[in-house]
């Protein structure tokens, strides 16, 4: 038995290294994980709740690298016309007008336009 | 012992999720630091890991069923699979320090030094305790023969879940 988990282990290392997505190869360290987990480190002789605290560690350790290792999506520049901050305040009346009349910003743009 | 697994297990966890997050929030440093490494040398240094791991599980076996000369063959051969790997890394390290890669060259750098060399400190550590016991075994009447003979294989294996999840973050292209 030992044995046989021995080669299924050199497989997934094999096929670690020749995946190209990091979701399979999680996938595959918590495979490996687990039959290190069950078969040498004897947990499938201990107690049912330690064996599953140890999978359910392994995979929310796993789940939790794969949405933390997810790309995170492009943040707007500022100029890049976006609808940012930036793009905002260059349509708004000057700061001096406003202080001048004291009304707000948007209110002296109203009154200009 | 267990509870020194967790913890050290604990330990890796937050190393794992500093080089998933610059995964994500550094991408194009992080490309570019894989292009210089080697799949192929990471894949054989987790066959050597499991190799070792095998022959340490197998010595346990060999040391409950009282057969001492198969069980110190084991263990020789845990340690020299698991030697293997050490040097491996060591040549790694040597190669990406003569290519220019130290630690402070980009945060790449940083992480794969940090994160190996943390898992590196601790294969040592394990090839040490190997070494003792394997030596020792039938030789010395150990205070808990079944702790320490199952213990120092439990922590070797511990090095081996790590570098499982090491070899994934670091060396599977992003």
């Amino acid at each position: 038995m030992r044995a046989a988990i021995l080669i299924l282990l050199l497989v997934f290392a094999l096929l670690s290294a020749l995946t190209g997505d990091l979701g399979t190869a999680l996938a595959l360290a918590v495979a490996k994980a687990l039959l290190v987990g069950v078969e040498y480190m004897e947990l499938r002789r201990a107690h049912r709740a330690h064996l599953a605290g140890f999978a359910i560690f392994v995979v929310a350790v796993a789940i939790g690298l794969l949405i933390t290792a997810r790309p995170s999506p492009p943040r707007s520049r500022s100029g890049d016309g976006g609808g940012s901050i930036d793009s905002t305040t260059t349509t708004a009346a000057p700061p001096d007008a406003a202080q001048k009349s004291g009304l707000s910003s948007s209110t002296v743009r109203a009154r200009e336009s | 012992m267990w509870l020194v697994v967790v913890l050290e297990f604990f330990a890796f966890a937050m190393v794992f999720f500093v080089i998933a997050d610059l995964r994500a929030s550094r991408p194009a440093v992080f490309r570019e630091g894989q292009q210089a490494l080697s799949p192929l040398v990471g894949a054989v240094a987790t066959m050597l890991l499991v190799t070792s791991g095998w022959c340490a599980a197998e010595a346990v076996h060999a040391v409950r069923t009282e057969l001492l000369p198969r069980a110190r063959r084991f263990y020789l051969g845990a340690f020299v699979a698991g030697l293997g790997f050490a040097v491996l890394k060591v040549l790694d390290y040597v190669d990406k320090v003569r290519a220019g890669y130290t630690l402070g060259v980009s945060d790449f750098w940083d992480t794969y030094f940090l994160g190996t060399g943390f898992h590196f400190v601790h294969v040592v550590i394990g090839l040490g305790l190997i070494a003792y016991v394997g030596l020792r075994v039938g030789r010395t009447t150990f205070e808990d023969q079944e702790t320490t003979v199952a213990g120092t294989a439990l922590f070797w294996h511990m090095c081996d879940l790590a570098w499982f999840f090491l070899f994934p973050l670091l060396f599977v292209r992003s």
